[in-house]
């Protein structure tokens, strides 16, 4: 009995592992390099949540979420924010029509919303008012014109970019929206050797074609089996005392977060810590989430949802020294090996 | 069907079993390390009892020394005495450690990290205890099972002591080797050693004295020595000079010049041996107090040298003067021919072409700071042979030196009034060639910001408020008393219908 259903959990995780697989495999045909990026986008859609993507400009973001669309098949659609752009804009509007007896008659027209893969390109230069309308399609999964409300399709998925230089004009995101995000991932620049294989990609006659290797049932059923990945109860003390480190007062908060931090992680950050390692304990081939996953995803989990105060700003303490000295002060089950 | 279950049964229960072997060994392996941890950081803990038993010692040998009694324990016993406590303190700080129990996370976490088994055990161990099992917990205790062997026999990396030679409290440790060095040091059990000045005073050569040794203790006489122990406290510097040239001029027949180290005066006893200047060397009194050399005599001028560059260098680079037609108070009648429009400033600003000035150099200014200083800022300008400056402030009011502020035939302006103070008004700059105050330095500090303090919100549990928020005042009336007022005036209002 015991053996029939562990051959069945071993299936379903070298499915996942094989179609995670392709879907890398062609986001590469495309994106050179950038692999932790890859790998936390991969990550996050297959754990249900939403991407924020902080860089610069020109280093692919926008590329990798519509080579993302057209790998897994899944209708894709792209926002660019801009400070005048308001809710309408994004959700749709009733708009007046013209039916075939003459007569008019209010017609609901989608926005840019309604999608499986929505890319939100920078996303600060949005109006506050804007900002929220992606809370609900981001946490309900709906949206809501008027009288109607509209199921969005799973999987549904926000990948949302932003600027990290030009703050001016900006409008930063509200705690309220960071939270809903899975996952923050910094773009960085790539290597002296991805360059040559960017300019032989980008400059020459061949055109990187992207082919679709799954469907959107394909990707919901993926969620499945992540969420089917158990989690031993230490592990789970362990990701619940990160996320209190984070928190000033706690008792496993260690000094620096007591001296520098604002606000820490809400429990959405413990959730997100436990969805996010389970997906990388599946693709290391195990059957259960280990600490070592929970401590791996952990920066970028929880870096946006870490403010640090006015001290901590003033001492050039970013988030990511936050989650590194909780990480040193939070140790995991049997301690620190050397 | 049952013997499958029982079979099944039966491979979870060896398992479990051998997850129990496992938890043992990494028990083993989290007290072992343990003790690797515990035993420096114990050891530098009891330091300080480390030094308060050498002090211990110190005291009981000094009290045996003031005695004068012999030393009933030999040191090597004393030094035993001290450890003992400290040994015990240790011992008792590490098996506190250890004898903590060790919980099963720990143990399978210990033996998880240390063999790379990325939680197989603790989940392992965890999933078994469950009564209900999904598929992922089934194939995780399959995949435990596969590195069971690994856990049980892998060889687990050993512990290393971690000792931290910044901590303070070694500087328990270093006070209690010196309060033991400095009381081994004492000498206690021998009589004649117990004399303080035999204590205090070094050790006395055995072997055969030097001529110059033999010489001066032929001279001091012993009783004299014994009778007048010497009192330097008591003694004059120039007293001591004195005796000291003597000492010297004994003591230094061949007439050496050697090297003295008096207070005052240091190095001139080395003269008092020449034959010149011995007489430097008997009692003269010190210089302390006296007033400077040359003080008394009159000030004379430094001349300035003949070969100076000075003013050479300011009549090169001074431009001649064309002194303009307007008097400015300067009473000058020979400017009557002159251009009346070139103004003072004006020719002032005039820079002959070739003449290359950096805007910073103003030597007239200096010089005549130099002149200041040399002059104490006492003398008046009677080198200058200038008239002194005017205090009329000729700001106007029928004053005839045009009201330029300037009180005298000096360049620099003098107003002191309000004048001055107004905005707008025109103040020269003193810098040559330019009109205005010259070039402009904009001086940036780069600070960097300082935190502050600043109250920071802890996330704490919070719960309903109990009570009244706060009391309000007026207090609302409640239905009772409206109905009671609304009565009242009724009752009112009936009395004066009756009336006309």
């Amino acid at each position: 009995m015991s053996r029939e259903q562990s051959t069945v959990a071993e299936e379903a995780a070298a499915g996942f592992r094989a179609v995670h697989a392709k879907i890398k495999e062609q986001l590469h045909r495309a994106v050179v390099g950038q692999e932790a990026v890859i790998d936390g986008v991969l990550t996050a859609l297959l754990a249900g949540g939403h991407v924020l993507l902080e860089g610069v400009p020109g280093l692919g973001k926008t590329l990798l979420v519509r080579s993302l669309g057209e790998a897994v098949d899944l209708p894709f659609s792209r926002i660019q924010f801009t400070p005048d752009m308001m809710p309408a804009d994004i959700q749709g509007t009733n708009v007046l029509v013209e039916t075939e007896g003459g007569g008019h008659e209010l017609t609901f027209q989608k926005g840019p919303l309604v999608a499986n893969i929505v890319l939100a390109d920078e996303i600060n230069r949005a109006t506050p008012k804007t900002q929220s309308a992606l809370l609900e399609a981001m946490q309900e999964k709906q949206i809501t014109v008027g009288r109607r409300t509209l199921e969005l399709t799973e999987p549904y998925c926000v990948m949302a970019t932003q600027n990290p230089v030009e703050q001016e004009g900006t409008y930063p995101l509200p705690e309220a929206q960071l939270d809903r995000f899975l996952m923050k991932l910094v773009v960085g620049y790539p290597e002296e050797t991805e360059y040559h294989e960017i300019l032989d990609l980008t400059t020459g006659t061949e055109e990187a074609r992207v082919e679709a290797v799954t469907n959107g049932e394909e990707i919901v059923a993926m969620r499945k089996v992540v969420r089917s990945v158990p989690v031993p109860r230490v592990v789970q003390s362990h990701a619940v005392r990160l996320v209190m480190g984070t928190q000033p007062g706690s008792q496993w908060a260690p000094a620096e977060v007591n001296e520098f931090v604002l606000l820490g992680s809400s429990p959405r950050g413990a959730q997100g810590l436990l969805l996010a390692s389970k997906v990388r304990a599946l693709l290391d081939g195990r059957f259960a989430v280990s600490a070592d996953d929970v401590r791996a995803v952990a920066p970028d989990v929880l870096r946006h949802r870490v403010m640090v105060n006015f001290q901590g700003q003033a001492a050039g303490t970013s988030p990511d020294d936050v989650i590194a000295s909780v990480l040193a002060a939070v140790k995991p089950p049997g301690g620190a090996v050397a | 069907m049952m013997r499958r279950r029982r079979l099944e049964r039966e491979r979870r229960e060896a398992l479990s079993s051998d997850l129990r072997a496992v938890a043992l060994r990494g028990r083993r392996h989290v007290r072992r390390r343990r003790v690797m941890e515990a035993f420096p950081a114990a050891l530098e803990w009891a330091f300080p009892l480390l030094f308060v038993s050498a002090g211990g010692i110190l005291a009981f040998r000094a009290v045996l020394w003031m005695s004068g009694a012999t030393a009933p324990f030999a040191p090597g016993l004393l030094v035993l005495v001290m450890l003992l406590p400290y040994a015990l303190a240790v011992t008792v700080r590490v098996a506190k450690e250890v004898i903590l129990p060790v919980e099963d996370d720990a143990a399978f976490g210990v033996i998880d990290r240390s063999l790379h088994l990325k939680d197989r055990m603790a989940a392992a161990a965890d999933f078994l205890e469950r009564d209900a099992t999904s598929p992922f917990m089934e194939a995780a205790i399959e995949d435990a099972r596969l590195r069971l062997d690994l856990a049980l026999h892998a060889e687990l990396p050993s512990p290393q002591p971690v000792v931290s030679m910044h901590s303070r409290r070694w500087g328990w440790a270093v006070g209690a080797a010196a309060l033991l060095a400095l009381a081994f040091l004492i000498p206690v059990g021998t009589k004649e050693a117990t004399h303080p000045a035999a204590f205090s005073a070094p050790v006395v050569a055995s072997g055969p004295l030097s001529k110059d040794e033999n010489e001066r203790g032929a001279k001091e006489t012993p009783a004299a020595t014994e009778k007048e122990p010497p009192r330097p406290a008591l003694r004059t510097p120039s007293m001591q000079r004195s005796s000291e040239g003597k000492e010297s001029s004994d003591s230094n027949p061949e007439g050496r010049p050697r090297r003295t180290m008096g207070p005052t005066k240091s190095g001139e006893a080395a003269r008092a041996g020449a034959p010149t200047g011995g007489a430097e060397a008997r009692g003269e009194p010190s210089d302390q107090g006296r007033p400077a050399k040359g003080a008394g005599k009159p000030k004379t001028r430094r001349p300035k040298r003949p070969g100076s560059e000075k003013p050479a260098k300011r009549a090169k680079k001074k431009p001649v003067e064309d002194p303009s037609g307007a008097t400015m108070g300067q009473g000058a009648s020979g400017g009557a021919n002159r251009n009346p429009v070139a103004s003072e400033w004006s020719s002032k600003d005039k820079v002959p072409p070739g003449v290359d000035q950096p805007a910073d150099e103003d030597e007239d200014v200096d010089d005549e700071s130099e002149a200041e200083k040399a002059r104490g800022g006492l003398q008046p300008h009677l080198r200058d042979r200038r008239p002194p400056p005017s205090r009329d402030l000729g700001v106007g009011f029928g004053n005839q030196s045009g009201g330029d502020g300037r009180g005298g035939p000096g360049q620099r302006k003098k107003s002191r009034g309000t004048a001055s103070l107004v905005l707008g008004v025109p103040i020269p700059d003193h810098v040559k060639g330019q009109v205005n105050p010259g070039t402009t330095k904009i001086t940036q500090e780069r600070v960097e910001p300082q935190p502050e303090d600043a109250p920071r919100s802890r996330a704490m549990k919070r719960d309903p408020r109990k009570g009244a928020a706060a009391s309000r005042w007026p207090r609302p009336w409640t239905p009772w008393t409206g109905r009671w007022v609304k009565r009242w005036f009724e009752s009112l209002r009936s009395k004066e219908k009756g009336r006309p």
